[in-house]
């Protein structure tokens, strides 16, 4: 049996066209759908908006009076505590964010000013995509911030939606609006007390962002490396199937009956092969997309560990999707399974499964059909385990993928023509 | 050793095998010649266990190997009319994948590796890709393979096709050198009758499915005893006269070649005077006369009434 994996792992890093279309294909599709479908996943050229309910656990008069009894107790000038008191008065920051996301990023964000629980029942349903959180206190942490420069900024807590699929930078981008009128505010307000303008930071707010289960959201880079990494890992299986077919063709295959080996080490070794270059061929466009686009970053070890568990297991369902084929191109002596499969079978899944784009998209029956699909369910894994969920999250996803499986390979050695497999 | 006992395949409605009935002894070689298209792959793909007959049974030392492949397989080497290698892969990595998966192992492996290699003639070039190697040396490696697990039987499946007279002239020599050097029991199909005539002790012919014929060189010419082979070559071909051929009581066979007629008469019939008759009559420029006695080509076209290389 090693024979014959050593064998077909030669034979594959011999042929060059293969070996780009396995390895370097994927890596400049990604690189192409990263860029150009950047908008699909939320970036500001886009046109789709971003459900988000805004949750207000803040009372800015609160804070204020909070605020103004902090800076009695303070050693400064009376003159230059009434200038800032006046200046506090001026700047309303829960009505600076809600015109930000209610006005000015209406191309991004569609808002819905509600109360936490209501907000948790709509992501929860999947009706929003996130929930933008005024916490308590925030007023009063942002005026000390902003107007005294003592304490670390605010902390914004955006929770997104586990079914949410969109990119940080979109995120980035509400923040960072935020910011800079918070910051224009405090300027004028201060500019109107004739008081000195002093620089402010530009980190005026921090945003606190998680999923359900605290993750980030992933990037457009993120996603595609992904999406082909799970498309393209079906044209190892079609190749061997291909391969396979040559053997046949040219009764090498008959060599290997003749010499009293059981065909199926010949299916066995191709199956070993696939699983090995499947997981090379994912590894290698992760590593190359987190160093040249810094995809995946910062990744914890726990993610790395999850995340090549997941490609075990993928590889183990490409390896017996390739037995499938395999067995198919053997019995029917026909090559037409690989290049249908190949030419269009791919294609097929990888809509479903979301290597184009996002499944959130579709409607619900093909958004289920395409979550049974091994690349669908190991791409969902894949976007969880890369925003940090535990392993407990994703195993759901592991065993299914473990059964579809079992049932393919169990599929292909019944199909397998033993006896004579030139018969 | 091996025999067969009315071998049947049927593709669809297409008798591809017919009943056909051939042993081989030990130590013996046996020449299976046909035109293209005569049922001899297709045969000895059963004879190999590689196709299951439709009907028939085929004995190796007296068991039966269609519902027991394993019997013959460890003991016989195939060669393949395509060349059943990897292309990407040199000649020593090719012989000896093979010959790990015929369960050779560590120096025994690697002596019967240059051993064949030694055989072919292609040790100083064995690091060499396959699909580098002209279509001769590709043919010599096929072989190699089958050697590899020195088997009691070698069958070869016309494995001389496609490739210049050099190598050809290598591999009949080789083959040669097996049967009387290392006692090794050969079927060779071919199309080629010289190829037949110097390899093989006892000859089948075979043709639309069915063995025709079958004998040593001699008995196969002697069927042919009485008459002789007249070849001749015309300046234009005639219809007319090849007619007023085929219209004389002693001519008995009449068949085109390439540049004329090949006429076969009974010996000793004094037939020439006739044919420059007819020939002056009909107005057909004979270049050229050759008379000789029957070849196993001429016995062929006796029998089937066509060349081998229709």
């Amino acid at each position: 049996m090693v024979n014959f994996f050593l064998k077909d792992i030669k034979l594959l890093l011999r042929d060059r066209t293969e070996l780009l279309v396995i390895f370097l294909m994927p890596f400049i599709l990604m690189l192409i759908l990263g860029f150009a479908l950047k908008g699909v996943l939320g970036g500001g050229e886009s046109t789709r908006e971003l459900e988000v309910a805004l949750v207000e656990e803040d009372n800015s008069n609160e804070g204020k009076t909070q605020f103004i009894s902090y800076l009695e107790e303070q050693e400064i000038p009376t003159i230059a505590k009434e200038q800032i008191i006046e200046a506090s008065n001026q700047i309303a920051i829960p009505s600076i964010i809600h015109t930000i996301l209610t006005k000015e990023l209406t191309e991004i964000v569609a808002v819905e000013l509600t109360d936490k629980e209501a907000a948790d029942e709509k992501l929860a349903a999947k009706e929003i995509d996130a929930i933008i959180t005024i916490p308590e206190g925030f007023t009063y942490t942002t005026l000390k911030h902003v107007l005294l420069q003592e304490t670390e900024a605010a902390n914004l807590l955006i929770k997104k939606g586990e079914h949410a699929v969109f990119d940080s930078s979109i995120v980035e981008n509400i923040l960072s609006q935020i910011a800079q009128s918070i910051n224009l505010e405090t300027a004028i307000a201060k500019e109107s007390q004739s008081t000195e303008i002093r620089p402010t930071s530009d980190e005026v707010i921090k945003r606190e962002t998680e999923t359900i289960t605290n993750g980030e959201p992933v990037s457009s880079m993120e996603y595609y490396s992904i999406g082909m990494a799970v498309m393209f890992a079906f044209f190892i299986a079609s190749t061997m199937a291909a391969k396979s077919y040559s053997e046949q063709t040219q009764h090498v295959l008959d060599r290997i009956i003749l010499s009293g080996r059981h065909p199926l080490q010949f299916l066995i070794g191709k199956l070993f092969a696939v699983i090995m270059l499947v997981f090379f061929q994912v590894n290698v466009l992760f590593v190359l997309s987190s160093l040249i686009m810094q995809s995946f970053q910062p990744i914890s070890w726990q993610t790395i560990g999850i995340m090549e568990l997941i490609t075990f297991f993928y590889a183990l369902a490409i390896s017996a999707i390739a037995c499938l084929l395999i067995a198919l191109t053997l019995r029917l002596r026909s090559q037409a399974v690989s290049s249908s499969f190949t030419s269009g079978i791919v294609s097929v899944l990888a809509l479903l499964g979301g290597s184009f784009t996002p499944i959130t998209t579709f409607p619900e029956v093909i958004q289920m059909i395409g979550s049974w699909t091994p690349n669908g369910m190991t791409l969902r894994a894949y976007m969880l385990a890369s925003q940090g969920l535990p392993f407990a999250d994703i195993v759901p996803y592991v065993i299914r993928l473990s059964w579809i499986t079992v049932f393919i390979f169990i599929l292909s050695v019944v199909l397998f023509p033993n006896r004579r497999v030139a018969a | 050793m091996l025999e067969t006992e009315s071998l049947r395949k049927v593709y669809k409605n297409k008798v591809a095998v017919d009943e056909v009935n051939i042993y081989l002894k030990e130590g013996e070689s046996v020449g299976l010649l046909g035109p293209n298209g005569a049922g001899k792959s297709t045969l000895i793909s059963m004879i190999a266990t590689l196709l299951k007959p439709s009907s028939g049974k085929v004995f190796w030392e007296g068991q039966d190997i269609i519902k027991n492949p394993h019997i013959i397989r460890p003991t016989l080497g195939m060669v393949p009319q395509e060349i059943a290698l990897y292309k990407e892969l040199s000649a020593y990595e090719n012989v000896k994948f093979f010959g790990k998966i015929y369960r050779l192992k560590g120096k025994h492996l690697e002596s019967r590796v240059q051993e064949v290699l030694e055989i072919v003639g292609l040790k100083d070039r064995q690091k060499e890709l396959v699909k580098n190697y002209s279509g001769g040396m590709q043919r010599r490696i096929n072989i190699a393979v089958a050697l590899l697990h020195e088997p009691d039987i070698i069958i070869m499946d016309e494995p001389t096709v496609g490739i210049d007279p050099q190598s050809r002239h290598y591999i009949l020599e080789m083959v040669k050198r097996l049967n009387e050097e290392k006692g090794m029991t050969v079927l060779y199909t071919s199309h080629y009758m010289e190829e037949v005539e110097k390899l093989c002790d006892r000859i089948y012919i075979m043709d639309n499915g069915k063995i025709i014929a079958t004998g040593t060189k001699d008995e196969l010419v002697s069927i042919l005893s009485s008459e002789e082979t007249i070849d001749l070559v015309l300046e234009e071909s005639s219809s007319a006269f090849e007619d007023a051929l085929r219209a004389e009581e002693h001519v008995l066979k009449v068949t085109e070649t390439e540049k004329g007629l090949k006429l076969i008469v009974p010996k000793q019939s004094n037939q020439l005077t006739t044919i420059f008759h007819l020939a002056e009559k009909h107005q057909a420029a004979i270049q050229s006369v050759s008379i000789h006695v029957p070849s196993l080509e001429d016995v062929f076209l006796h029998l089937t009434g066509r060349k081998l290389r229709d």
